[in-house]
């Protein structure tokens, strides 16, 4: 890159803080989603939003893209470059500027990691809702940029219902607030823009997020079932039926012979075909009625056996097999690939059939986890790069799990976002009207297109290069 | 009388719509625009090759919905044409397992409301006043006395069908309950009251019926703000109002006051399992000596929002709840009359006209300091719902934005020539 630059981005955030070394910049290559990515030209980690506006204001005059980066745990490719690029980092800035229990919000900066939050304020009765399955890693930028979910997105929602307002650095090196603590900020919701734009409109540096008051009372349960269609089918009848537990997870047979190999075992039963994780909370004195019915369902399903956690550490180790299920899958095979897609609820049965086939037809370790109250499905295939039919055909299977799900009236992400992972398959669900109008959107915060470029929406050449082969998909970088 | 409208416009705006224009006679007064001619296409098609006739024409249109919300906002610039959603009306699917809804734009919200609740399902849009349209509830995103328990309009929102000022129709979302395809474009188009794109068709979703719903109203005086801030933070809460005993006069609905010496009404509506909404109530009694209040007392809240005296004011603040209490206090020296939902905070205000003030500059710009005062000791913001007539236009009654210059950009790639709705949103955008 310009040397100029550099120099002039060493001035800014001081030298120790902008990296530029191959061994440096090696770890800002990808982000979760390892098949693609490259080596951005610079990193630099900025400490205030003043340094982040000079950042952009120097590779804005400079006209060189600059890509916005929290602790780089996404899963689509939104914190990696695809070309010449300067990473800016907001690891730097993880202060808790204030925390506001009488009115149950807080303001924090980007770099804060998503479990550091909760924590941080559980002694005043709060925490804050979205619990991706990489809190204990991830930061409320990265959440904001991406639309964060989790497992309990079912009843609290996913981040955007709970940001507040932004401080945002525009391409354009000016610093906006956009929203209101209130929640009633006039005009446009910007807000809403932001958030999900998977950091292409701007650098987030302040976020001021809605907490929620502790859980009076939670019930954990695990139920049995002999496959994953009837587990499915228990989630339905729940959904019907008026209930709203805070969480609904299922976990397939592979993954629990996975998780309880690993250090993240949970007493499962290795022979079950799918656990369901259902969580309940509310009023003490409403939750009995409440795990009855959900007996008196599971019952009617064909469950084979429902556990219910007793006290907080049994409760954690449900949760354990559920969270650490990714980590487990790294026991399978050397590469992971997480599928992510969402189908209407009703339709979970059928849909989890299909995708099983398809794993099977190509020949495929799937396995499954998923928020199954959302509807979204998370068919992880394990697998090892370097072995390149081996990467064709998880490719393959993917798109073909992807038509399945979109022809049953389902969307390409609930909560990993489009990146480079799925911007070549926007076509798929959207028209070019469609997509024309989110470029309208992006074009008015980022008119020079310098900011994260070439994510989300599929580009003319995008679609030239829509063979994964020609995206680096075949490139083999640990042989 | 085609009022002057050129009849070659008329000719094309009648294919498009694919049937006979309505001419307004005498022409109806709308946001400071007289318009004389209503089109109202029968569906998403011909909405979109109206709007391209309008933008080909440069001719700006007013966008209608049953009309209930025409009170809020700037005036309109240069319109004479009207653009009715009301043909777009019916649900086209209810998933009654997946809990989800796709209904036409100029679908009435009682009538969804009604079919959602025969489902066996719950609707969770609540905007204030009655018989308006789901099109109109989604472009204006204001909230009724629900926005506690059902949340904001925004967020029951999981796709929608837009026609943009070209007449393209887009879509974004869809049907599913959880979804990050792309940028989040509904967000943009809904509260945007029209000005970006026209709402078509929209997917929602639904919330489970709760076990059991219970209305309890009480009678307050001192401290009442931080008493009714408690009751909305009780777990079943859905819907916590707080209003000066006179307001309740102004609807029917409400009944009469458990004690009539006191100056505050308080009324809460608590939904959840029994055992919950049971021991939320046993609470209210205690803490507050609430009773049982008419059912209907939520209908008269949403009645009392949209009330407006025959020459007055009426804004909202928006503030958090801590910043309530001085909003009305500053409100209430300022002679207004309030309804507070504590919490997430909002004050409705009502300033009455003495007959000769509501024409009075200095009557007016008295009050609007006094709205202007109460959102900054609340650190909030107000939007000015009524204003006397000959007031409207003296300023922006959304307040203005700081990120203004954004929804202009915005503004200028959504809708170039300004045909959708031109000058009615913030910063008479």
């Amino acid at each position: 890159m310009d040397s100029q630059l550099l120099e002039r981005l060493r001035g800014i955030v001081g030298a120790d803080q902008c990296l530029s070394s191959p061994a440096e910049l090696y770890a800002y290559e990808c982000d979760g989603l390892t098949l693609d990515g490259q080596r951005p030209s610079a990193v630099v980690l900025p400490a205030t939003t003043e340094e982040v506006a000079r950042v952009v204001a120097a590779c804005r005059e400079a006209e060189h893209p600059f890509v916005p980066r929290g602790a780089g745990t996404g899963l689509s490719g939104g914190a990696h470059p695809l070309c010449d690029a300067v990473v800016v980092s907001c690891a730097r800035m993880r202060e808790i500027v204030e925390v506001n229990a009488d009115d149950r919000i807080a303001v924090v900066q980007p770099g804060v990691v998503n479990a550091d939050l909760s924590a941080a304020v559980r002694h005043l009765g709060l925490f804050y809702a979205p619990d991706p399955s990489s809190q204990q890693a991830c930061t409320i930028g990265g959440n904001v940029a991406e639309n964060s979910g989790g497992p309990h997105t079912l009843k609290y929602g996913t981040t955007t219902n709970h940001v507040l307002a932004l401080e945002l650095v525009l391409p354009d090196a000016s610093v906006v607030r956009v929203g209101s603590p209130s929640g009633g900020a006039s005009g446009y919701d910007l807000v809403g823009a932001c958030v999900g734009s998977e950091g292409t409109i701007g650098i987030v540096t302040e976020v001021t997020v809605g907490l929620e008051p502790l859980p009076e009372a939670i019930e954990t349960l695990l139920v049995i079932f002999d496959d994953v269609p009837a587990a499915c089918r228990l989630v339905g009848r729940i959904i019907r039926s008026g209930l709203v537990p805070a969480a609904l997870e299922v976990v397939d047979r592979r993954t629990v012979e996975a998780v309880e190999a690993s250090v993240y075992a949970a007493g499962l039963p290795t022979d079950a075909g799918a656990v369901l994780i259902l969580e309940l909370d509310g009023a003490a004195c409403a939750l009995p009625a409440q795990v009855e019915r959900i007996r008196g369902l599971a019952a009617e399903t064909g469950a084979r056996d429902i556990r219910v956690a007793v006290g907080e550490t049994e409760r954690a180790l449900f949760w354990r097999a559920r969270k650490g299920a990714f980590g487990a899958m790294g026991r399978l095979a050397p590469d992971l690939y997480v599928h992510d897609a969402v189908v209407p609820r009703g339709r979970l049965p059928e849909i989890l059939e299909q995708v099983c086939a398809i794993g099977d037809r190509y020949r495929l370790k799937l396995s499954n986890v998923f928020h199954a109250g959302d509807g979204n499905l998370h068919p992880n295939i394990s697998f090892d790069r370097r072995d390149p039919d081996e990467l064709e055909r998880v490719l393959a299977a993917g798109r073909e799990i992807l038509e399945v799900c979109l022809a049953a009236g389902g969307v390409l992400t609930g909560e990993h976002g489009v990146g480079t992972e799925k911007r070549d398959y926007m076509g798929m669900l959207f028209g070019a009207a469609d997509l024309d109008a989110m470029k309208r959107l992006r074009d008015a915060f980022d008119p020079d297109g310098l900011c994260n470029p070439d994510k989300i929406i599929p580009t003319t050449r995008a679609c030239v290069e829509a063979n994964p082969k020609a995206r680096g998909y075949d490139r083999v970088p640990f042989s | 009388m085609s009022g002057g409208l050129p009849d070659d416009l008329r000719g094309r705006l009648e294919d498009a719509a694919r049937g006979p224009l309505h001419d307004i006679e005498p022409p109806r007064s709308h946001q400071g625009a007289a318009v004389e001619l209503i089109v109202e296409p029968p569906d998403a098609e011909a909405l979109g090759a109206v709007v391209a006739v309008l933008e080909a024409a440069r001719r700006p249109a007013a966008l209608l919905g049953a009309g209930t919300k025409a009170w809020l906002g700037n005036p309109l610039r240069d319109v004479r044409v009207g653009v009715s959603t009301l043909g777009l009306a019916g649900i086209d699917e209810l998933d009654e397992a997946d809990g989800v809804v796709r209904a036409g734009a100029g679908t009435r919200l009682e009538d969804l409301r009604d079919q959602v609740a025969a489902a066996g399902w719950l609707l969770p849009i609540d905007p204030p006043g009655r018989g308006g349209t789901l099109g109109g509830a989604l472009a204006t995103a204001l909230v009724g006395p629900r926005r506690l328990g059902l949340g904001a309009t925004r967020d029951a929102v999981l796709g929608l069908d837009t026609v943009l000022a070209d007449g393209a129709l887009v879509r974004c979302g869809a049907r599913v309950v959880k979804n990050v395809t792309g940028y989040d474009m509904a967000k943009l188009y809904v509260g945007s009251l029209g000005t970006l794109g026209v709402i078509e068709r929209a997917w929602l979703r639904l919330c489970a019926v709760p076990e059991s719903t219970r209305v309890l109203h009480a009678s307050l005086d001192a401290d009442a703000a931080p008493q009714a801030l408690s009751a909305a933070r009780r777990l079943t809460a859905r819907a916590v109002a707080l209003l000066g005993e006179p307001l309740t006069r102004a609807v029917d609905g409400l009944g009469d006051p458990p004690r009539g010496d006191r100056r505050y009404r308080l009324v809460v509506e608590l939904a959840g399992d029994a055992p919950a909404t049971d021991r939320d109530a046993a609470w209210l009694s205690a803490e507050v000596g609430a009773e049982e209040a008419p059912a209907t007392a939520i209908e008269a809240l949403r009645d009392l929002q949209c009330f407006a005296f025959p020459i007055g004011v009426r804004a909202r603040l928006h503030a958090l709840p801590s910043g309530v209490p001085d909003a009305v206090a500053a409100l209430e020296r300022g002679g207004a009359r309030v309804m507070v939902c504590p919490e997430p905070g909002s004050v409705t205000a009502w300033f009455e006209a003495g007959l000769d003030e509501g024409e009075d500059p200095w009557w007016l710009d008295r009050v609007l300091g006094v709205i202007d005062e109460a959102r900054s000791v609340a650190r909030g913001e107000a939007v000015v719902e009524v204003l006397p007539e000959s007031a409207r236009g003296r300023r922006d009654v959304f307040g203005g934005s700081p990120a203004l210059s954004l929804m202009r950009s915005l503004k200028d790639r959504f809708d170039p020539n300004g045909i959708l709705n031109p000058g009615r949103f913030v910063g008479s955008i």
